[in-house]
């Protein structure tokens, strides 16, 4: 990973502080500047612009005074990414968060950047649509963020993930212009579908301003089953049977404490549809789950369940958080070799996965690892290497500052890596944005 | 420029036929569905492996020849016409399905597999490959990723970008990277999405990991009757305000119906304005209502007879008549140019008043088959390539078309492609800085311009002109 070079341009704070008074862009105070602290290490500067206009003002000034910035929303998602590798400033596109157009005939809708998901996702319910996404903490959650950092929940299993949804993005360049990609009708194929590249690149290769989804109508009925298994082989003889029924599920997750024993093994699963639709599949999964307790909620319930389950991996404690990529079928292989890693290093940990896809993340619990990052290290190379082993990837979604010094998040061997990099270089020449935060240091 | 030392190292490479140098055997490479410019490459070469594909690609960079990727050449746009890349790379002997995965529903396949090859083979697993393009019985699935395909199942389950989780892809230098990957999230930027749908001009992908999709448990296909196309539309438009995602909802108009019950003999009212065939798929409970809801909105908006297929037979002779209606056309004129616009759903009935007054003012025929439900339309003008001047009128009645579709808020494309056929018109929806951002990518991955040259962008410096036919077909 490369650190600072000696070629990198000492940054002219002074002149960026009389560009944005010209400019008139918005500082923030103090609470902002805890808000967006990246794994202790403050911005020297919080902006707030109010329109695409001074996005651009603030990238050609920062490219200028060799400034680097981190495009940021709330703040909430911020733990995701590695350490800045250069002072920065964060620019956070909250007060420029209008709806721009909602389509419901069209099932499309356009929205700014700092607008949140919980705010758009209320404006769309008044036409009975949604954006089928459900990423942790949605009223804390920009739409910028939602697509930068690539965020997802439960719903992705039946609904896919935001790039899935994003048919058109405009996009502040590192030089500071404007640069748009696809369009504002579901389906097109003019030009280069540029979107996805911003999709979960942390802000390294361009500031998002607005974005275009499709929608889908709010399902009328939503119900959910949460099953309690007596350990991980009945858990997945319980999901191979899932899988197997005539069963349409939104979600499938499975959570389950390792080592085994220090908690219940359960499995969640979600429909939404109509109330016939709904009503028939929690007939069929009460047959399947007989021999396991089954929980029921329906209607608002349901939403709390969900809820929940959305938000559990950002809100639970944990000084260590994984995230591993698997073939579904590899999942149960995955957790066992968390079983042995979990004896070996004397740690507790919390699995909770999108059993139908294959993503699991884990949340290392116990106190011991705390503070002493080599062991953190070695637990994650253990782990990462169990990942590989089985086919799949794993990276580290959250750890302390002295953690996250200490190892790669991202991991090595990262497939068309220099790709990758020329693609930064091309989009992103002179590194003003988000400098170290991405894979391989990008 | 086909040079027998070229040909004989190349041979070297793939075997003596796996090279086509004749100018005879060539002309068959001359064009894909888009048949109004014609321009034959040099040499085909035809491999049978990415190490075949990378040996080709090495060598045609150490003797700077540009090169273009080609499938089986259903495609619409001229995405495959070798303008100035003397060397065709045909995909068609890299056919193979490599691995189905059923419990992970992931298939791996050479990209010369066709289409819908893949659900045949995944069908007696209960699964199938969502994205079926109306040429699906022949296109090749590198082609459906090169060109981001739908069809008129991707209303509700998403086109090709949707449905494929990884490829590998032989850069121009012969490089060969993976993108993607057989898990989801592989860390990184998104390649493999900005890699789908860039029409061959990043490299050649050789193979792909696809997802495969539960067959539908159940599924209702409804045939509506309209006097009109606009009263079919409005129904369109009222089914999906009214919240419902069809699995399909598509039109054929007067002419197309014609044409589709003169080579198919299925039923169809021939004095009908318009027909709507709608799909709704999913669990059992539920359909019928949804079925009942979409009749009501289509009674309500002058259907003047609906049916329901009662069976199988039925929905398969339906969809049959639907995807082969632009080989019915045939029967109507020698040549026809499948347009591909994009409208918002809601002004479907506005664009289609546009395209026959279009049709009047440029004194051609034009029929419209469309996919309603996301507001592709297709209108299909008709023509005989050997009236120069009704050729001619074709083109700028093409792009008066797809003018009209940008000013209703609409797109230059929705599954065909910019291709050779569409690079002029680029500006109409996007600035200089948007194109640039986009060939900075694509300098990424072909930095010398090497790999499908002369497409998408309409570069001062290499202007292509799409007008009538270079060369005309022989007759």
């Amino acid at each position: 990973m490369s650190r600072t070079s000696l070629m990198e341009p000492v940054p002219d704070w002074d002149g960026f502080d009389d560009d944005l008074r010209l400019s008139g862009v918005a500082a923030g105070t103090p609470a902002d500047f805890a808000r967006f602290t990246i794994d202790g290490i403050r911005p020297e500067r919080v902006l707030f612009p109010d329109s695409a206009e001074q996005v651009c003002r603030i990238l050609q000034s920062a490219r200028a005074r060799g400034v680097a910035l981190v495009p940021a929303g709330f703040g909430a998602h911020l733990g995701l990414g590695g350490l800045p590798l250069r002072p920065f400033a964060a620019l956070s596109l909250v007060s420029f968060n209008a709806l721009v157009d909602h389509q419901p005939a069209n099932m499309t809708v356009t929205a700014q950047a700092g607008m949140s998901v919980a705010a758009l996702q209320a404006a769309l319910a008044g036409s009975n649509q949604w954006l089928p996404v459900d990423p942790p903490l949605p009223a804390a959650t920009s739409v910028g963020g939602l697509i930068s950092a690539d965020l997802s929940g439960p719903s992705r299993f039946s609904q896919g993930t935001v790039r899935d949804l994003l048919i058109g993005i405009t996009v502040a360049r590192a030089d500071g212009t404007l640069a748009k990609s696809g369009g504002r009708v579901v389906k097109n194929v003019a030009g280069y579908d540029l979107a996805k590249l911003y999709c979960g690149a942390l802000g390294t290769l361009g500031v998002i301003v607005e974005a275009t989804f499709k929608l889908r109508g709010l399902p009328p009925a939503l119900a959910v089953g949460r099953m309690t298994c007596s350990d991980m082989a009945e858990a997945r003889e319980l999901l191979e049977r899932i899988r197997t029924a005539p069963l349409e599920p939104r979600l499938i997750e499975l959570l389950t404490p390792v080592p085994a024993g220090g908690g219940d093994c359960i499995i969640v699963v979600g429909f939404g549809g109509s109330d016939e639709d709904v009503a028939d599949q929690q007939t069929t999964l009460r047959a399947l789950a007989q021999g396991q307790t089954l929980e029921e909620q329906v209607g608002e319930d349901a939403v709390a369940v969900l809820a929940d389950l959305r938000d559990a991996n950002v809100l639970g404690e944990g000084l260590l958080k994984l995230k591993a990529s698997l073939l579904p079928t590899r999942l149960t292989a995955f957790v066992a070799a968390l079983e042995d890693a979990s004896a070996e290093h004397g740690v507790t940990m919390a699995v909770h996965a999108h059993a139908g896809n294959g993503i699991v993340r884990v949340r290392v619990q116990r106190p011991e690892v705390e503070n002493t990052g080599r062991s953190a290290r070695a637990l994650v190379e253990e782990l990462r290497g169990a990942a590989a082993a089985l086919g799949g990837t794993l990276v580290v979604e959250q750890a302390a500052p002295e953690v996250k010094a200490d190892l790669d998040i991202w991991g090595d061997g990262i497939e068309a890596l220099p790709l990758m990099q020329r693609i930064k270089e091309a989009l992103d020449p002179k590194g003003v944005l988000s400098p170290g935060r991405f894979v391989a240091g990008i | 420029m086909a040079t027998p030392r070229l040909v004989g190292w190349l041979q070297d490479i793939v075997g003596d036929d796996g090279v086509v140098s004749h100018p005879t055997e060539l002309s068959v490479y001359d064009c894909d569905g888009y048949t109004l410019e014609k321009s034959a490459p040099d040499i085909v070469v035809l491999p049978r492996s990415t190490e075949e594909v990378a040996a080709v690609l090495k060598l045609l960079r150490r003797e700077g020849v540009p090169f273009v990727p080609r499938g089986t050449g259903t495609g619409l746009s001229g995405g495959c016409l070798p303008l100035g890349a003397p060397v065709m790379v045909s995909l068609t002997r890299m056919n193979r399905i490599l691995d189905l995965d059923p419990v992970n529903r992931r298939a791996v396949v050479q990209s010369g597999v066709i289409n819908a090859w893949v659900s045949r083979e995944a069908k007696p697993h209960g699964l199938h490959f969502v994205p079926d393009p109306s040429s699906q019985m022949a296109c090749s699935i590198g082609g459906n990723v090169a060109e981001n395909s739908g069809g008129p199942h991707t209303l509700k389950y998403g086109v090709t970008t949707n449905h494929v989780l990884g490829v590998t892809l032989v850069l121009p230098d012969g490089e060969v990277v993976s993108l993607g990957a057989m898990t989801e999230d592989a860390p990184g930027y998104d390649l493999l999405g900005v890699t789908v749908g860039s029409e061959g001009t990043f490299g050649i992908v050789t193979e792909a990991v696809l997802k495969l999709q539960p067959l539908p448990q159940a599924c209702k296909t409804l045939l509506a009757v309209f006097d009109s196309v606009a009263d079919g539309s409005a129904a369109v438009s009222a089914i999906i305000a009214g919240g419902i995602v069809p699995a399909a909802l598509e039109m054929l108009d007067h002419m197309i119906i014609q044409a589709v019950e003169d080579a198919f003999h299925f039923g169809f009212p021939r004095d009908a304005g318009a027909v709507l065939i709608a799909e709704l798929d999913g669990m059992e409970a539920g359909l019928e209502a949804a079925a009942g809801k979409v009749r009501e909105i289509c009674e309500a908006n002058g259907a003047t007879e609906i049916r329901v297929a009662r069976d199988d037979r039925e929905r398969e002779a339906l969809w049959k008549c639907r995807k082969r209606a632009f080989g019915a056309l045939g029967r109507l004129a020698p040549n026809f140019c499948c347009q591909d616009g994009v409208v918002p759903p809601n002004r479907l009935p506005e664009i289609m008043e546009r395209i026959a007054a279009i049709g009047e003012a440029y004194d051609l025929r034009i029929g419209n088959v469309f996919h309603a439900g996301d507001g592709n339309i297709h209108p299909i003008l008709l023509y005989d390539e050997r009236d120069r001047n009704e050729t001619e009128r074709v083109v700028a009645a093409g792009r008066e078309i797809l003018r009209e579709c940008v000013r209703l808020g609409g797109s230059l494309t929705g599954e065909h492609g910019i291709g050779v056929e569409k690079v002029a018109l680029m500006p109409l929806i996007f600035t200089p800085d948007d194109l640039r951002t986009m060939e900075e990518v694509r300098a990424v991955f072909d930095p010398d311009d090497c790999c499908n040259p002369n497409k998408i962008f309409p570069s001062a410096e290499r202007q292509v002109e799409v007008r009538a036919p270079r060369r005309q077909a022989a007759m």
